[in-house]
């Protein structure tokens, strides 16, 4: 069949109206680009580094706090909470691959030091906590490991908080004037910590003060946000040394077999009488609603150029009805008017959705320059606004040219219905 | 000999608000191969839902519609556009022509929307040949809404025997010619006869048409005569 100049001469007679179809879609096109880049801009540049990055698949499980008026106690001090035995019960919970406990320092300590890194020295009480190796493997710096070095080491590896680095990086470098830090900056980086001692607590026992090195292998979201983090052995060594033995359980992480499971886990969790995170629940609570309004977004989007293409085929259709029925009267078959009516709507998609992207690109890159130079005295600015992902960039014009077709069916279809005897009596 | 087209006991009946109206009423027709038949009659006799009946466009009637002892009916919707395009050729009184296409690719649209693959080369050979007997071999890239109403009927005449159809289907085809136009558009349909020995049907008020046909009937009242 060559309908291909049939198709091409439809397009070209209804010029105007073909202009206008095509410019609504191209609009609508390239506005989906602009949020969907500007969103995920937004989210890789703005919001993950201002929140602390909550790797995908881990939940994290915090000691209950009951309240009783202004007062809040740990659920662990009156006999329940995050211990040997809840862990015991989290790792038998349906669905759990792994269960990683988070040790607490039993005893006071404090750190002096960091005048090369930040100018003059600083000191200060700390907190700390020990975890699993394997739990942070990925964020070891190369060449570093995070083991416990045993007793006769002074050298302790150290794991800084992510999100203490992007606070210090927001707020402190500015009010110190000094320059902001990147983690390779940091890695390396030693200070003393003194054991036993801290400016709050005191010393309760002189004779066990013990002054170590602590050297900075890593920077990771599973640290504790302000203090250390140690090798679990590490801790346990240390409040066998300083705190009796003691080791309090300060958090938990559990993985779940699947991220699918995330919902149905915590459910659990929280069964068992334990907490999950709310930072991390409120973050997924805002991608949900974020989610919701974008996907609102995409599909008031693609409901809005399948009625444009709806209304303008219908005119171009209805405008057409004789010739319509004169191609039905010389042999096209209702599946043949719909082909080419599809077809035609296929070539004003293609190419507006080529040109819905080319502007949508520009007008990001334009916006984007404009909000960095804006923005450039601003103690937050990101390197860029905006970010494009294959699925952005194939999903966007695909869902501008499957919006078209849907429009453009209701229209095919009652094109291929029509009555050409009826048509051409007229 | 199966004829080529013959409709049976066919009724038709117009349902216009609370009043029926009969066109056609126990209708029985046959038609031979190579036969120039003309139907004549008043305006609104049905004349031209004889041609529907006989192409298939119109299934809403009761009685059969036969071509080559094949009933329309027990067709299927895609087996009778096929019927249309490889059997019949349609002129019309307002040509129907495709005013966004050349004279040339007006003559092709019968192949281009048949389900058959084509050599397009072939397909211009044919079309330029029927352009040349019918006296238009300068307009073959012409815009039709530039052509006269007699040279679009030639084109209209072209296009209807671009497929070698079995039977063409005229329907007023002089209803919008003077007299001298319309002398030379019954010259080409005596040629059409002599040379592809095809079946010819017009439905027409005018005696020129008719005159020349081998065969004239005239509806009143829903029966032929």
């Amino acid at each position: 069949m060559s309908l291909g100049i049939l198709i091409r001469r439809n397009l070209s007679r209804h010029q105007r109206r073909t202009m206008i179809v095509a410019t609504l879609l191209a609009s609508g096109i390239s506005g989906l680009l602009i949020f969907g880049s500007f969103s995920l801009g937004i989210i890789e540049n703005v919001a993950t580094p201002l929140l602390p990055k909550l790797p995908v698949g881990l939940i994290k499980i915090e000691p209950k706090t009951l309240g009783l008026g202004m007062f809040g106690f740990d659920s662990q001090a009156l006999g329940g909470g995050l211990d040997e035995k809840a862990i015991a019960r989290l790792k038998q919970t349906p669905n759990v691959a792994a269960v990683y406990e988070i040790i607490g320092a039993g005893f006071p300590l404090r750190a002096q030091g960091g005048a090369k890194l930040l100018g003059r020295g600083i000191r200060t009480d700390l907190f700390a906590t020990g975890v699993p190796e394997d739990l942070v493997s990925e964020d070891i710096a190369e060449g570093y490991q995070f083991i416990d070095p045993g007793p006769q080491k002074k050298v302790i590896p150290v794991l800084v908080s992510r999100r203490l680095l992007d606070l210090y990086n927001t707020t402190v470098s500015q009010a110190l004037g000094r320059p902001k830090l990147t983690k390779e900056a940091l890695i390396g980086f030693s200070a003393e910590i003194v054991l036993g001692s801290s400016y709050v607590r005191g010393t309760p026992d002189p004779s066990k003060v013990q002054t170590l090195v602590g050297q900075v292998v890593g920077v990771s979201d599973e640290a504790t946000l302000v203090g250390i983090t140690v090798p679990r052995e590490t801790i346990l060594r240390w409040n066998r040394t300083h705190a009796a033995g003691k080791s309090p359980m300060v958090a938990a992480y559990i993985k779940p077999e699947s991220a699918a499971n995330t919902a149905q886990i915590t459910h659990q969790i929280e069964k068992l009488g334990l907490q999950v995170d709310e930072t991390q629940k409120l973050i997924s609570f805002a991608t949900l609603i974020a989610s919701m309004i974008a996907s609102g977004f995409l599909l008031g989007f693609a409901l809005l150029i399948s009625l444009s293409m709806a209304q303008a085929f219908s005119l171009m259709i209805n405008e057409r009805r004789q010739e319509l029925a004169t191609l039905r009267a010389l042999g096209a078959t209702k599946g043949t008017l719909v082909r080419m009516v599809l077809m035609e709507s296929l070539v004003i998609a293609v190419g507006s959705s080529a040109l819905g992207m080319l502007l949508g690109i520009l007008i990001t890159y334009g916006l984007d320059t404009w909000l960095l130079s804006a923005l450039k005295e601003s103690s937050f600015s990101p390197s860029t606004f905006v970010e494009y992902s294959p699925g952005l960039l194939l999903g966007v014009p695909a869902a501008g040219v499957m919006a078209a077709l849907v429009g453009a069916l209701g229209p095919a279809l009652r094109a291929s219905e029509s009555d050409p005897a009826k048509q051409l009596r007229q | 000999m199966t004829a080529l087209v013959e409709l049976r006991d066919v009724s038709k009946t117009f349902i216009d608000g609370d009043q029926q109206n009969h066109v056609l009423r126990n209708l029985n027709l046959e038609i031979r191969t190579g036969e120039f038949l003309a139907v004549t009659g008043p305006s609104g006799a049905g004349k031209s839902t004889i041609l529907n009946l006989i192409s298939g466009l119109d299934l809403d009637y009761v009685g059969q519609s036969l071509f080559l002892g094949n009933d329309l009916k027990s067709m299927t919707d895609d087996q009778r556009s096929h019927f249309r395009n490889q059997e019949i050729g349609f002129i019309f009184q307002a040509f129907h022509l495709i005013s966004q296409l050349t004279v040339l690719e007006n003559i092709c649209v019968p192949v281009w929307v048949s389900q058959i693959s084509i050599d397009e080369s072939a397909i211009k050979v044919r079309a330029k040949k029927l352009l040349a007997s019918l006296g238009l071999t300068d307009k073959e890239h012409s815009d039709v809404t530039q052509l006269s109403g007699g040279e679009r009927q030639r084109v209209a005449i072209a296009r209807a025997l671009i497929n070698e159809p079995k039977l063409v289907l005229a329907d007023e085809p002089t209803g919008n010619l003077d007299p001298e136009t319309t002398d030379i558009i019954v010259r080409y349909f005596e040629n059409i006869i002599e040379e592809s020995n095809c079946t010819l049907i017009v439905v027409t008020h005018d005696e020129r048409v008719s005159r020349k046909a081998n065969r004239v009937l005239r509806l009143t009242e829903g029966q032929l005569t």
